[in-house]
């Protein structure tokens, strides 16, 4: 401490080990954080459902998408990666998980979202022809992106979604 | 810098960083902002580096009192005049090796 250089150093040293401290209990007030997302999704309509070329089955979907995820937010969170999945099980995959939807919301203000028809973004295409008639859950998922600490996924599923049976 | 000033300048500096964490903190998450946690933090900072950190008088109220300077003894100057033949035969010595 007896010069201006190890005064700085020791000043700067001391600085970053504190900013570590806060940086760790910014992160932990967000373990308590608990939100009330509400999402509610519709086909609202099956533009079209057909076998592509490789001949396995493709829904095209026209989805109405409204959710209020601005409770997500805490004051430590950087941004949320939004997408919809679309679910399903056939006899040859017990799982099927196809991300039809997505979106990065950087902003509290944004996370109010309405979208009265949206097109599926990625394709959603089967593995096979197992589609007809089958019954589908839709499942929004959201990681939060803190600014310091651990990504946290929250999830709503909705039920009772199925695709026609005949192909269109 | 005397050795209070250095102790003092020790305490002025983590104290204030400490302070300003812990404000900060607070701050920012009742305001719900990030953003303000760091500047009032980075603001500490900059007020303990002001206020620490350059060589200012109130390090400097210990001041060491030496004893005056006294003229060497013949014991001393006999033992000063003794280690300077050592090292000049140590030298002496190290430029032999250097040679070979």
């Amino acid at each position: 401490m007896h010069t201006f250089l190890y005064r700085t150093n020791s000043l700067l040293t001391f600085v970053a080990s504190v900013l570590v401290v806060l940086c760790i209990l910014a992160s932990i007030t967000d373990y308590f954080h608990r939100d009330s997302a509400v999402v509610a999704v519709d086909i609202v309509q099956v533009d079209r459902f057909q076998v592509s070329q490789a001949g396995n089955d493709e829904a095209f979907l026209a989805f109405n998408i409204s959710a209020d995820l601005r409770s997500v937010f805490t004051w430590n969170t950087k941004q949320l990666f939004v997408f919809l999945a679309v679910e399903y099980a056939t006899p040859e995959n017990a799982v099927n998980q196809v991300s039809v939807w997505d979106r990065i919301i950087e902003r509290r203000e944004d996370a109010l979202i309405a979208l009265p028809r949206v097109q599926n973004k990625y394709r959603l295409v089967d593995q096979g022809r197992n589609m007809r008639g089958r019954d589908l859950n839709l499942t929004m998922y959201w990681n939060a992106m803190p600014k310091s600490g651990r990504i946290y996924t929250g999830q709503k599923t909705l039920t009772g979604y199925r695709l026609p049976d005949t192909y269109s | 810098m005397d050795y209070e000033g250095q102790r003092l300048s020790e305490q002025i500096m983590q104290w204030l960083i400490i302070v300003a964490a812990v404000i900060g903190f607070l701050a920012g998450y009742i305001t719900s902002s990030y953003r303000l946690m760091l500047e009032i933090y980075t603001g500490g900072m900059v007020l303990a580096f002001l206020l620490a950190v350059p060589d200012w008088p109130y390090f400097n109220w210990h001041k060491l009192s030496w004893l005056p300077e006294q003229p060497p003894s013949e014991d001393e100057a006999a033992a000063s005049s003794s280690t300077l033949a050592v090292q000049k035969s140590k030298q002496g010595k190290r430029s032999s090796k250097g040679k070979r």
